[in-house]
């Protein structure tokens, strides 16, 4: 299952600060992304009958964990949205 | 650097990405047969496939100097009529014995259904059987925790299966775990939008080391590109990794795993505990 409590078996060569510099506007991009397309689907007819739609409530989890977690947030997102094993 | 492509469905394909990959030092891919797109209408459209993928390809790829080999099997999109999947079944043996076949491929699920899992189990014996490496397709989305559980616990309790011989794609960060710590082989497959990216998969490769890890770029008939396995070996090196390591995980892991069926012809750079040394996990450690 998720590895985030243990040390990864091949440290980053780049610091956080390299990665981060790398990586911010592909990050910002994609939030953005979903924040426009998801006031797009709020504006189009029909909006009240998929508002309960559970792809919409499982983002709502996914943006959760982005938000509150540490490590492991793609691998917590992935099971989040899978169904459960047998 | 030479690049081995370890699942890529060219049937699919035009022959100009077999150029761009010969141009990208692509050496060899790997063509596990699938579902078309649609439903085939009967077993014969099966045997006219696999002759496709076993005879036009090789010949194909060739003019590009790219080895092209294949996986013969009834997919599991296909898998739920039984009665097709057996008339399937019975001519996969004469496709085997061709000299670019590396084994059955790709079984696995889809939809997790109990025909899929019988199918599976019977090319499973029929591997077996006849001392053929196993490359296996995991589902996609929602379904793929609960599929790559069900065939990695099937295979397990089953017992006399060598884990070494067997590889699970289309491994994602919830399932990796799993896959590795049954001793499988994992491959990460990037396909835009419902797989993997090179970003993750590169994560995935700091994460758990390099040992038994593969990664591929699925070219099919869905929006995907070949070129996706490259975009991968730039983002490893612009992330600072070693040149011999990212060696490692496009070229000689390739030859590692498939090099165990003795049709496959390119050969590892160095000793396998050479190239991972420092840069995997033992699966005791993890
Ligand atoms: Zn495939």
């Amino acid at each position: 299952m998720p590895k985030g409590d243990t040390p990864p078996v091949l440290p980053s060569p780049l610091s956080a600060r390299e990665l981060l510099d790398m990586h911010f506007l592909d990050m910002r991009s994609a939030l953005l992304e979903t924040a426009a397309a998801w006031d797009r689907i709020e504006r189009a007819a029909g909006a009240d009958q998929v508002a309960a739609d559970p792809r919409l409530a499982n983002l709502r989890a996914a943006l959760e964990i982005i938000a509150r977690g540490r490590g492991d947030r793609a691998a917590r997102i992935l099971t989040a949205l899978s169904d459960p094993p047998l | 650097m030479k690049v081995i492509e370890p699942h890529i469905h060219m049937i699919a394909r035009t022959t100009q990405d077999y150029e761009r990959m010969a141009r990208m030092h692509t050496v060899a891919c790997c063509e596990p047969a699938f579902w078309a797109g649609y439903d085939r209408t009967s077993a014969r459209a099966f045997h006219d496939y696999f002759t496709h993928i076993t005879k036009f390809e090789p010949t194909r790829a060739a003019q590009y100097q790219i080895q092209h080999y294949a996986w013969i099997c009834i997919n599991p999109k296909e898998a739920d009529d039984l009665a097709l999947a057996r008339e399937v079944i019975a001519f996969i043996p004469e496709f085997l014995d061709k000299p670019t076949v590396l084994g059955i491929g790709e079984i696995g699920l889809n939809r997790n259904t109990k025909n899929e899992m019988t199918v599976f189990q019977e090319q499973v014996e029929l591997a077996l059987a006849r001392n053929e490496l196993i490359w296996i397709h995991t589902p996609h989305l929602k379904d793929k925790l609960r599929g790559t559980r069900m065939m990695i616990d099937y295979l397990k309790g089953r017992g006399g299966v060598d884990p070494e011989r067997v590889c699970f794609d289309h491994a994602e960060e919830h399932t990796l775990g799993m896959i590795r710590d049954a001793g499988f082989w994992a491959a990460m497959t990037i396909y835009p939008i419902t797989k993997n990216s090179p970003g993750r998969v590169v994560d995935a490769l700091e994460i758990w080391g390099i040992d038994r890890m593969l990664v591929d770029a699925s070219g099919d008939w869905g929006p995907s590109d070949p070129g996706t396995l490259h975009d991968a070996i730039f983002e490893m090196r612009r992330r600072g990794h070693p040149e011999a390591r990212i060696e490692t995980v496009f070229y000689n892991n390739p030859c590692y795993f498939l090099g165990q069926c003795p049709k496959f012809k390119p050969a590892p750079l160095l000793p396998r505990e050479q190239a991972w040394s420092g840069a995997a996990r033992t699966r005791d450690s993890a």
